[in-house]
């Protein structure tokens, strides 16, 4: 369905991501911004979990080897189908031959790095250990286990209703669910299991510092610059199971926040934990850009999460009423 | 397509200086002229020879929605008046809720002007932009 | 920090993580193994990840309120009973020194041992499979002599083959594929931990031993 022209390094085939395979030491994967693949996913009418391609090295260029509808979403990296510009977070049918372009992420009211393309009925790769994200670590799922090459070749699934040639978009949730501290963009913090052993200046600075994305940032971990944060003792902890979104603090005190290809356990103390509902949010940071910690609490972590869930909800119901489409679930 | 918005855009093309404008909508086509008395059998007398444009269009809102000029992304207008637009091009954007529907251009073309605000909200069949044929 | 409760924190909204107390033991790993086998029944629980004399509770859903689980698995805690894993006895050849452990060297130094006495230290025990994690098929081995503990590097090597066997700090382990690594690699091995293709994937589950027999060293 689509040829990779031409991509920088690091695009790869995500979905959603792999749960349930940690107790063999299989991390997640999956999507940076996960709420910019599954609106993706929602524009094309496809299913929650089919995958799409995560691409955070510009230009990218694909060209379409067959008739398909596909989607946009992620960074606006002023796309084009041929000559036609598109807007951001959107879809459109391409015919055989057209070539899709993607530029530098523009720096506007949303900053943002990773783009992502999805096609009508998933990009069409095996299912491996239950899901189709690349496991870099690994070397499997995804296109063979490994990052996008110039002259790949990937499929679609059978597109949901491919037949519609309807162009549309959603407004970006980045609008629509704003988080900012001042006039940074933000992420909600809940304190984890070390957070008591670390100084009150760590603490003070943890929640009021600025936050710098070093270039060592990638979907491993985003290593994060600013006051170090050091503890009254030095801690010490038996390897365990972790999460993305943990905050480990290495003893040079530098934040280092676990991404979706962290490995899935770790030693190093935890001092908090960005909450799941915003790991989109730090997913998009542009490397150089600064953000800022906001401390939380369960029930409103628990509501960010519902929040959501609701925009992409009312995003499927409104697309579904545009379509005039059915499901049969 | 209400006589109120018939109005609208007859006072517009005396605004804009435009005499004659050809509107389509996904159930009507409608042409208008104006400051011609004389019915349109007697064409060649009101305009002058070698000077019969074709008709400028405008663009109705395929669907109720918030009217905007911009992507709620950009700061820049989808089309400013006087660019260049390719068939399909979304010259403006109808919002329902995160949903964004474009109005797009029936053919390849200039972007005219904006014949209703940015952020109103519309019915459906509202003209919405005018769209100039290309310079032949 | 050795206390004698069990600690349990959030690791935000995805998982809360279970910490036995005491010294590091064979013993408190069986009833960890016990506590995560009677977690990953209960329905609001994804998966039972243990760790170190630890265990990992991943939500399938967020709870609205975490306490009623955390006192479930404080009860199910103290009902816990030791469960010995009936773990598959595995051998692995080993080349110790040259090429394929580069950091010999380095556990030498530290040590003060000569490279036969840490080969010989290395390769004596059975080490217990405690737990798998890091990256795809790695095991966290229970079990080694402490007289060969070499503290982590300081620069963490960029990568490390898949089969290099390393002591960082208290603990050896056998990575599964190439990758980064601050252990100091002191040789390697052929076997295959991981392949995405078997049921189950992982080579070694809890409760398998493992043995280093001694297929080479190069001084």
């Amino acid at each position: 369905m689509i040829e990779i022209v031409t991509t920088g390094a690091l695009a790869t085939v995500q979905d959603r991501g792999r749960d349930g395979a940690l107790k063999w030491g299989v991390g997640s994967s999956g999507a940076l911004d996960d709420l910019a693949l599954a609106a993706g996913n929602i524009l094309l009418g496809n299913d929650e979990d089919a995958a799409g391609i995560e691409i955070q090295i510009f230009p990218f260029q694909a060209r379409f080897t067959a008739d398909c509808v596909f989607a946009i979403t992620g960074a606006d990296c002023a796309a084009t189908l041929d000559d036609l510009p598109l807007p951001p977070w959107w879809r459109q049918t391409a015919k055989a031959g057209q070539i899709l372009n993607l530029g530098l992420p523009r720096q506007g009211a949303w900053s943002a790095s990773r783009a992502y393309l999805c096609l009508g009925g998933g990009v069409d790769v095996p299912q491996v250990l239950g899901s189709r994200s690349t496991q870099m670590r690994g070397a499997f799922g995804g296109l063979d286990g490994r990052a996008l090459r110039s002259g790949d070749r990937l499929r679609a699934g059978p597109a949901n209703n491919a037949t519609k040639h309807v162009s549309f978009g959603l407004s970006p949730p980045a609008l629509d669910l704003p988080l900012m501290a001042g006039d940074l963009p933000a992420v909600r913090v809940l304190p984890a299991a070390e957070y008591d052993q670390y100084t009150e200046a760590a603490h003070h600075a943890l929640w009021n510092d600025v936050w710098r994305v070093t270039p060592q940032s990638n979907r491993y971990g985003y290593r994060l610059e600013g006051t170090p944060l050091l503890p009254v003792t030095p801690i010490e902890t038996r390897s365990h199971g972790i999460v993305p979104g943990v905050i480990q603090v290495p003893p040079n005190g530098q934040p280092i926040v676990q991404m979706r290809d962290a490995q899935p356990s770790g030693g190093y103390p935890k001092i908090g934990v960005v909450i799941a509902a915003d790991l989109w949010r730090l997913g998009q940071a542009p490397i150089g850009s600064r953000i800022r910690f906001i401390r939380t609490s369960w029930d409103d972590a628990i509501a960010a999460g519902e929040q959501t869930a609701r925009w992409l909800a009312e995003a499927r119901r409104l697309v579904d009423l545009h379509c005039g489409w059915t499901r049969s679930h | 397509m209400t006589f109120d918005q018939l109005h609208d855009i007859t006072a517009w093309m005396a605004d804009a200086g435009i005499d004659e404008l050809e509107l389509s909508g996904p159930s009507f086509w409608l042409r208008l002229g104006r400051g011609q008395t004389q019915a349109r059998d007697g064409q060649a007398s009101a305009q002058p020879p070698g000077a019969s444009k074709p008709p400028c269009q405008v663009v109705t809102a395929p669907t109720v929605g918030v009217f905007l000029h911009r992507h709620p992304l950009h700061a820049a207008m989808l089309a400013p008046e006087g660019a260049r637009v390719k068939a399909g091009q979304a010259l403006g954007l109808l919002r329902i809720g995160s949903l964004l529907v474009p109005v797009t251009a029936p053919s390849d073309g200039i972007a005219g002007a904006m014949l209703i605000a940015h952020e109103t909200v519309v019915g459906y069949g509202t003209a919405l932009v005018a769209l100039h044929p290309l310079e032949r | 920090m050795i206390s004698d409760q069990p600690r349990i924190s959030l690791l935000g909204t995805s998982a809360l993580l279970f910490e036995a107390p005491g010294a590091t033991e064979l013993a408190t790993q069986q009833r960890i193994w016990a506590l995560a086998r009677e977690a990953e029944a209960w329905p609001e629980i994804r998966e039972a990840v243990p760790g170190m004399n630890n265990l990992m509770l991943s939500f399938s859903s967020p709870p609205r309120r975490c306490e009623p689980i955390e006192t479930r698995l404080r009860e199910a805690w103290q009902a816990a009973m030791p469960l010995p894993v009936d773990g598959r006895l595995i051998e692995l050849p080993v080349v110790y020194g040259g090429d394929g452990g580069p950091h010999m060297a380095d556990v030498i130094a530290h040590t003060g041992l000569d490279i036969d006495q840490i080969v010989e230290i290395h390769s004596a025990p059975t080490y217990v499979v405690y737990a798998l994690g890091s990256h795809p098929g790695y095991c966290y081995l229970g079990g080694m002599d402490q007289r060969i503990a070499t503290p982590r590097r300081k620069t963490p090597v960029v990568s490390i083959p898949g089969g290099a066997v390393s002591i960082g700090g208290a603990q050896t382990g056998v990575s599964a594929s190439d990758g980064p690594s601050g252990w100091n690699t002191i040789g390697t091995t052929a076997m295959q931990f991981f392949d995405p293709a078997r049921d189950p994937p992982a080579l070694l589950r809890p409760g398998d031993a493992l043995r280093f027999r001694i297929a080479e060293v190069i001084r």
